[in-house]
C-alpha cells in the first residue's frame, strides 16, 4: 500500500513538472521573468525523438521530458546520446567519476549525486566565500586548472562550461575522456532544463525530477504572492558591487538583473540601457534614483564598506533607496550563481521589497542529496 | 659646410628628421653649431608631417606625385597648409608659446565647462555653470544639495585631475621623444610605468592600500622612481653609458617587471586582491577625489617646472650630445635631470590614475606638427595639450554610453592608434626610420 501511495505521488509530481516544463516551452513568458541571457531556450519543442541506432531498453514507467540535447528521453539504458554543441555525445555507461568546469556545475552535481560519484570538485566549490555548497564539498579532492590536473584525477565525464577553451575540451577528449559542454543559464530562471540534462546524462532522472520540482514549488511560491504590479509601479531596484575603485551594476541580461524582476522589482540599471555588468559611477547612481540598491559582494571584498559609503555619500542625498535607508547586502552566493541556487536569491529578494506579503514565508535553502 | 636635410644620410640626422627637429624650410650649419642657439626656430622646427613636405624634394618622391593631376593638387593643397604651420613654427618662441597658450586655454575652458555639464545626471548648464561660480565664491545659485555634489564632488576633481594627470603624461612624452630622438618614446618605454604599476601591485597583495592611506599611489610612485634607478644602472653597466643603452635596458626592465605582476596575479590566492591588481592595471580616472588632486598637482608642477627650464638645453641635446657640450651644456646632469623629472611626473600620473596609454605620444605630436619641435614652446604647451586631451577622452568616456562608462584608456588607444596609422601612412618614406 506504501509503495503504491509512493508511486501515485511520483506520478503526480512528474506530471505537473511535465505539465510545467511543455507550458516553459509554448512560448508564453513568465509576467516577472527577466530576457534570458542564453539564447538557448530552456527546453526544445515537444516533437517525436530521432530513433536512434543504440540499443534501446524498455521505457520505465516515469517518461522523462524532451529536453534540448537528449537525443532520445525514451532511451533510459545505456549507451545513452545527448547533443551539445552541435556534437553527438556518447555516454557508455553512468558515470561514477564526474568532473565539472564551473562552480554552477558542482553546486547541481552535489544536488543530483552522492559525493563519491566526483573525481574532483572546483577550486571554488569548497569556498564558502563563493559557493553556495561549501559544506557538501567537505572532504572531496580538488583539482586545479590544467589539462593534466584534470587529467590527473581520472575522470569519466567531464562538463565544460560556456567558458572552457576548445582545445583544452580537445585535449581531454583526445585522452579518452568523454567531454559535456553544457551552457548554463544565466537568466535566474533555475536552470530546469540543464538539471534535466544532466540528470539523464548522470543516470538520476528520477532525482532531476524531484530537484525540478522543488525548484519549480519554489518559484511558484514567489510569483504567486508578489503583487501583480505594472513597472512604474514595482520599486526600483539596482544590483551593485564596487571592487577597487570601480563600480558595477547588472543590466539587462544578467543574473542579479533576472532575479531582481523574478523577486518583483523593476531593474532600473536595465531600465536606463545598461546591458550585462557595466561600470558606472556614483553619479550613474543618482541619475538611476533606485528605490532599492541590492549590494551582491561578499562582506569580506568590503560590501559593508561599499554600504556606508553609498549612505554616506552626499551626491545620493535625493535617491530615495539613500532617503529611506534601503541598502541592502545580501547573500551574494545566491545572486551570481548560474545554479539553481539563484532561485534562493529570488526568495531573498522578494522579502526584501515585499515584507508584508513574505512575513509567514519560511524560505529553506535545498534539500541535499540523500540517495544512495 | 651647408647641408640639404634631405641629402644627409647618416643616422643621427635621421633620427632629427624622424623627430621633427629638422625644418622644412631651413638649412642646418655644422660649421657654426652656435647658429642653432642663435636661431633654434628655424632649426628646430616642424613635425613629421611637415617632413613630409620636405620629403618632396626627394626625386623620386617627386615623380611619383607628378604621375596625376590629383597628385599635384593633393602636393599643392597640402603646401599651402604647410607652409601656414612652416610659418607659424617659424615665429619667434614667445610668440608660439603665447598665441598657443592662448588658443589651448581657451579650448581648455569650454572643455571643463561641457565636461562639467555633461553625465548622466541631468544638470541645466546655466545651474552647472553657477555652481562652478559658487565654487569659486563668486556667485550664488538655488541647486539642490545633491546637484552641488555632484559637479564638486564627482566631476569637478575628476576634469581637474584628468588635466593634471593629461598635463603630466604630455610633457613626459615630449621630453622622452627628445631624450631619445625618437618618435615612439614615451614615459612606458624606460620602464617608469611598469614600475608604477608594480609599486602599485605590490601594495594591493600586501594589503598596504587597506591600512594605509595613500600607500597605493606612495608604492606606485617608488616603483615608477625603483625602475628608472635600475634602469639608469643597467645601461651604466661596464661604465658606458649611452642613451641606445638606456632604451634598451628599459625595454628589458619592462618586460621583466611586466613578468613579474603576471608573476603576482597569477599565484595571488587572495580573489579580492587579484580583482583590484586587474582594475588598477586597467587605469581610469572615475575614483578622483579633491585629495587625489592635492597630491598629484605639485608633484606634477615642479616636474613640469624642470622640463621647462631645461627645454632649452634639451633642444641641444636633440641635435647631438657632442654639438649640446660644446655649447656649454652640462649633457650628464641634464639629462639625468630631465629622466628624473619625466619618471616624476609619470609616476604622480600613474599613481592615480593607472597605466593611460598614448597621450604621452598624441599630445607632443600634434603640437609638433603645429608650433614645430622647439622645446621651449613644445613642452609648455604638451602639458596643456595633454591635460586637454585627457579631458577630452574622459568626458567621452563618461557620456558616450552613459550611464555605464569606457575606460579612459580604450578612448585614448581608440584616438591614438589610427593617429599613428595617419602618421605613418603619410610619412612612408620614414616608416622605415622608426
Amino acid at each position: 500500500m506504501k509503495s503504491v501511495w509512493k508511486a501515485g505521488s511520483f506520478a503526480v509530481l512528474t506530471a505537473v513538472v511535465i505539465g510545467t516544463v511543455l507550458v516553459a516551452c509554448s512560448g508564453d513568458p513568465e509576467p516577472t521573468a527577466q530576457p534570458t541571457a542564453t539564447p538557448e531556450p530552456t527546453v526544445a519543442p515537444t516533437s517525436t525523438p530521432e530513433p536512434t541506432a543504440t540499443p534501446v531498453p524498455e521505457p520505465t514507467a516515469v517518461p522523462y521530458p524532451t529536453v534540448t540535447g537528449i537525443v532520445d528521453p525514451t532511451n533510459r539504458g545505456w549507451p545513452r546520446e545527448v547533443e551539445l554543441a552541435d556534437e553527438i555525445v556518447t555516454i557508455e555507461e553512468p558515470p561514477m567519476r564526474v568532473l565539472a568546469y564551473s562552480l554552477g556545475h558542482d553546486e547541481i552535481l552535489l544536488a543530483l549525486m552522492n559525493a563519491e560519484r566526483f573525481a574532483a570538485v572546483g577550486p571554488f566549490t569548497g569556498d564558502p566565500d563563493y559557493s553556495n555548497v561549501a559544506d557538501l564539498a567537505e572532504g572531496l579532492s580538488t583539482f586545479e586548472s590544467g589539462v593534466e590536473n584534470v587529467l590527473a584525477a581520472n575522470p569519466d565525464l567531464v562538463l565544460a562550461s560556456r567558458y572552457t577553451d576548445a582545445d583544452v575540451v580537445d585535449l581531454i577528449k583526445e585522452a579518452g575522456v568523454t567531454v559535456a559542454r553544457t551552457v548554463l543559464d544565466g537568466s535566474a530562471s533555475g536552470n530546469i532544463a540543464n538539471i534535466l540534462l544532466i540528470g539523464y546524462m548522470l543516470g538520476v532522472e528520477e532525482r532531476a525530477l524531484e530537484l525540478v520540482a522543488e525548484i519549480q514549488g519554489k518559484l511558484d511560491f514567489v510569483a504567486e504572492r508578489v503583487p501583480p504590479l505594472g513597472d512604474a509601479e514595482r520599486p526600483s531596484v539596482i544590483a551593485t558591487t564596487k571592487y577597487a575603485d570601480s563600480i558595477y551594476v547588472a543590466g539587462n541580461d544578467t543574473t542579479e538583473g533576472g532575479i531582481v524582476e523574478a523577486g518583483g522589482g523593476f531593474n532600473a540599471a536595465a531600465r536606463d540601457g545598461i546591458v550585462s555588468h557595466q561600470t558606472v559611477s556614483i553619479e550613474s547612481i543618482a541619475a538611476m534614483s533606485p528605490d532599492v540598491i541590492i549590494i551582491a559582494q561578499p562582506i569580506e571584498f568590503g560590501a559593508n564598506e561599499y554600504r556606508d559609503e553609498l549612505l554616506a555619500h552626499p551626491a545620493l542625498v535625493d535617491v530615495p533607496a539613500i532617503a529611506n535607508n534601503e541598502v541592502h547586502v545580501v547573500d551574494s552566493r545566491k545572486y551570481t550563481t548560474l545554479s539553481h541556487w539563484n532561485v534562493r536569491g529570488i526568495e531573498q529578494t522578494a522579502l526584501l521589497l515585499y515584507p508584508d506579503q513574505f512575513s509567514d514565508a519560511d524560505f529553506v535553502d535545498f534539500e541535499p542529496y540523500d540517495g544512495e | 659646410m651647408i647641408r640639404k636635410p634631405g641629402d644627409l644620410p647618416d643616422l643621427a640626422e635621421q633620427s632629427l628628421f624622424a623627430i621633427g627637429s629638422v625644418s622644412g624650410t631651413g638649412w642646418v650649419s655644422n660649421e657654426n653649431p652656435r647658429s642653432i642657439r642663435c636661431n633654434p626656430c628655424r632649426v628646430m622646427a616642424t613635425g613629421i608631417f611637415l617632413l613630409g613636405s620636405a620629403s618632396s624634394r626627394v626625386p623620386h618622391l617627386r615623380s611619383e606625385r607628378r604621375k596625376s593631376r590629383a597628385g599635384r593638387w593633393s602636393v599643392r593643397r597640402r603646401a599651402g597648409w604647410l607652409r601656414a604651420v612652416s610659418e607659424f613654427s617659424n615665429t619667434p618662441v614667445l610668440v608660439k608659446l603665447g598665441l598657443g597658450s592662448a588658443v589651448l586655454a581657451v579650448v581648455g575652458m569650454v572643455l571643463v565647462i561641457v565636461a562639467a555639464a555633461v553625465g548622466p545626471f541631468t544638470i541645466p548648464p546655466s545651474l552647472t555653470i553657477g555652481i562652478l561660480l559658487e565654487h569659486l565664491g563668486i556667485a550664488e545659485t538655488t541647486a539642490s544639495d545633491a546637484e552641488r555634489a555632484i559637479i564638486t564632488t564627482i566631476r569637478l576633481p575628476r576634469i581637474l585631475l584628468a588635466l593634471v594627470v593629461g598635463a603630466a603624461l604630455g610633457v613626459s612624452g615630449a621630453v622622452m621623444q627628445g631624450l631619445f630622438r625618437n618618435p615612439m618614446a614615451d614615459p612606458g618605454i624606460i620602464g617608469v610605468s611598469a614600475g608604477g604599476a608594480l609599486g602599485a601591485v605590490i601594495a594591493i597583495t600586501l594589503g598596504l592600500h587597506a591600512v594605509i592611506a595613500f600607500a597605493l599611489p606612495a608604492m606606485a610612485f617608488a616603483g615608477a622612481a625603483g625602475a628608472l634607478a635600475l634602469v639608469y644602472v643597467v645601461a651604466s653597466l661596464g661604465g658606458r653609458f649611452s642613451m641606445a643603452a638606456l632604451l634598451l635596458s628599459g625595454v628589458a626592465i619592462s618586460a621583466f617587471i611586466a613578468a613579474i605582476i603576471s608573476a603576482i596575479i597569477l599565484f595571488t590566492s587572495d580573489l579580492q586582491a587579484q580583482r583590484e591588481m586587474l582594475f588598477w592595471l586597467a587605469g581610469g580616472l572615475g575614483a578622483s577625489t579633491w585629495t587625489d588632486i592635492r597630491i598629484a598637482t605639485p608633484l606634477v608642477l615642479l616636474g613640469i617646472a624642470i622640463a621647462i627650464l631645461l627645454s632649452r638645453d634639451l633642444n641641444l641635446l636633440m641635435v647631438s650630445e657632442d654639438e649640446a657640450k660644446s655649447l656649454g651644456v652640462r649633457v650628464v646632469l641634464t639629462r639625468n635631470v630631465l629622466l628624473l623629472a619625466a619618471s616624476l611626473i609619470t609616476g604622480a600620473a600613474v599613481a592615480f590614475s593607472g597605466a593611460i596609454a598614448f597621450v604621452g605620444l598624441i599630445a607632443p605630436h600634434t603640437l609638433r606638427l603645429i608650433i614645430g619641435a622647439d622645446h621651449r614652446a613644445l613642452v609648455p604647451l604638451s602639458a596643456i595639450g595633454g591635460g586637454i586631451f585627457l579631458l577630452a577622452a574622459d568626458t567621452l568616456a563618461r557620456v558616450a554610453v552613459a550611464p555605464a562608462e569606457i575606460p579612459v584608456g580604450v578612448v585614448t588607444a581608440l584616438v591614438g592608434a589610427p593617429f599613428f596609422i595617419l602618421l605613418l601612412a603619410r610619412n612612408k618614406s620614414r616608416a622605415s626610420m622608426l
